[in-house]
């Protein structure tokens, strides 16, 4: 394998797509308050997220609570009697207090508001009125637990932040969607989840590992000695794809000589590792490693404006970020594993999460000083490399949706078109 | 405190059993950037030559099913997998370079010993 000459990457990405031009990038939109707050009606409002799996919630009664960042709604997802998953604001419509009170758990059947005591079914339906005597001309079948627009894809749930989304979920997935199904997300059904608080712009902690021109220089001892190993030293890309607002890259690697703990995961725990190469047991969908590059290692499977994968064959990561701010971001991240066979493969489960986080911290290591330099006028630009496509690509998609929104506000009134 | 027991072949890794068999990975990420780097690479330099002979005794069992002496085993090289960066990688207990890790919140964990459902019958 290493005699063997593995041909470099080579420069030509942007060139795929002339739409974006090549030039440097004003950095307005990491900085102004006000291009955030029109990010937030014209982008954020009308996107969708993805708060959990459908896993979460095995059996009729299981349900979670999910918080939800950026609109600061608290929301009540439960499994009911069919079967079928639910999603609800978790707001009692009598005065307002929360009906599920712990972040996750088995109710028997109806979630009771703790302030009077109303109570409501799985399907959402007003189960019971403390005293309805006492009540007004209550309409007991409309006053229930309100819906939240939600979806299932892959077995994500997926929900809207506003009553009547501008997309329906296959809409807003798209090509890139339709094109990840058959990958076995379903199959990794552990899971770790971390988050923490950045002081940076959402769209910093999006572009973050939206590139590997830093992987020598960011990673020296952890992802480069397999990034750009062998023939390709600057850590280049092997494809990136630009689907409507969507983008994925797809990733060079080579095997290294693995460090001593690492090999014991990779000889004794290979089904979590990130490393699998051959005996798969799914058909790669077409939408991952698209070029079908032998040296492909993962796919980061990007949907605008704050969803990504990491896709590799043998496990995955998403990773959700929530903005808070013009200069402020939650960063919420799940490792997804397989199941281990036997004792020995849970090892190799906290060595691919261990190994993960500490790569991630690398990358966020850069953020809040780029944000102190954007927020006191610091840098005026960015200039992208040919394989910082993805990045170039984030801020014309966002920049694009916050023009057409201010076009549909300063248009004479004929209601709300659709992106 | 009860007895420490580790699976025969492994009773010279008793002393590390009571510091490093941990209940979740957020205590053992806690317990990384806690130790000097001088325990870190003693619980390192005594794991990693055996790692190969763990994991295979390891392999024998299923999780959920564990004896307590394999239990604190496993619990020694979940640990292993934690402070191996701080070995292998940065020569540190802290990510080099890195977003302070203190700041990660830990929302879902995957139980140290529990059976997972859904492995397959091949074990």
């Amino acid at each position: 394998m290493k005699e063997e000459k593995i041909p470099v990457p080579p420069i030509g990405l942007t060139a795929k797509y002339p739409e974006l031009g090549t030039g440097p990038v004003p950095t307005d939109a990491y900085r102004c308050p006000e291009i955030y707050r029109k990010e937030i009606e014209a982008i954020f409002k009308r996107s969708w997220y993805m708060i959990g799996r459908v896993e979460q919630i095995p059996e009729p009664g299981d349900y979670f609570v999910y918080e939800m960042p950026t609109f600061r709604k608290s929301l009540l997802v439960c499994r009911d009697r069919d079967g079928g998953v639910n999603a609800f604001h978790n707001v009692c419509p009598h005065r307002g207090n929360v009906v599920a009170h712990e972040a996750a758990g088995t109710c028997r059947g109806v979630f009771m508001c703790r302030f009077h005591g109303w109570s409501f079914d799985l399907t959402g339906k007003l189960a019971n009125v403390r005293d309805g005597e006492g009540f007004f001309d209550l309409d007991r079948a409309s006053i229930g637990l309100k819906p939240v627009p939600m979806g299932i894809w892959e077995g994500f749930i997926f929900v809207a932040p506003v009553d009547d989304p501008p997309l329906t979920l296959e809409e807003y997935l798209g090509q890139q969607g339709e094109d990840l199904a058959g990958y076995p997300w379903s199959a990794c059904t552990q899971s770790y989840q971390f988050e923490t608080e950045i002081a940076c712009n959402w769209k910093l902690a999006v572009d973050s590992p939206a590139e590997v021109y830093h992987i020598p220089i960011l990673h020296p001892q952890s992802a480069a000695p397999t990034m750009m190993a062998s023939g390709n030293p600057f850590g280049r890309l092997l494809d990136v794809t630009l689907l409507g607002p969507h983008r994925t890259n797809s990733h060079y690697s080579v095997q290294a000589e693995p460090r001593p703990v690492q090999k014991l995961a990779y000889m004794h725990a290979a089904a979590a590792q990130n490393v699998v190469r051959d005996a798969l047991d799914f058909e790669m969908p077409p939408g991952i490693n698209r070029t079908r590059d032998e040296n492909w290692s993962v796919d980061l499977v990007m949907f605008f404006p704050g969803l990504a994968f990491t896709v590799s064959a043998g496990m995955y990561t998403a990773h959700q970020v929530w903005p808070l701010a013009h200069n402020r971001c939650l960063y919420q991240q799940r490792v997804f594993v397989r199941p281990a066979r036997n004792a020995a493969e849970r090892f190799g489960q906290e060595n691919t999460m261990v190994e993960f986080r500490d790569v991630v911290m690398e990358d966020l290591s850069t953020l809040e000083h780029i944000q102190r330099a954007l927020d006191c006028g610091q840098i005026e630009q960015f200039h992208y490399h040919d394989h910082e496509l993805a990045l170039r690509h984030n801020h014309k998609v966002s920049s694009a949706a916050v023009a057409a929104w201010e076009r549909e506000q300063s248009a004479p009134s004929q209601g709300s078109s659709k992106p | 405190m009860a007895e420490v027991t580790l699976p025969p072949g492994f009773e010279q890794l008793a002393d590390f059993v009571e510091d490093w068999v941990l209940p979740d990975a957020a205590a053992r990420m806690g317990k990384r950037q806690s130790s000097s780097m001088a325990e870190i690479r003693a619980l390192y330099c005594a794991l990693t030559p055996v790692g190969d002979q763990a994991l295979a005794y390891l392999g024998q069992f299923q999780l959920g099913e564990l004896p307590a002496e394999a239990e604190n085993l496993l619990g020694l090289m979940l640990s292993l997998a934690e402070i191996a960066p701080a070995v292998e990688w940065y020569d540190s207990q802290e990510v080099a370079n890195g977003y302070p890790v203190e700041r990660i919140r830990y929302l879902r964990q995957i139980p140290n010993f529990s059976a997972q459902p859904g492995a397959g019958s091949q074990a």
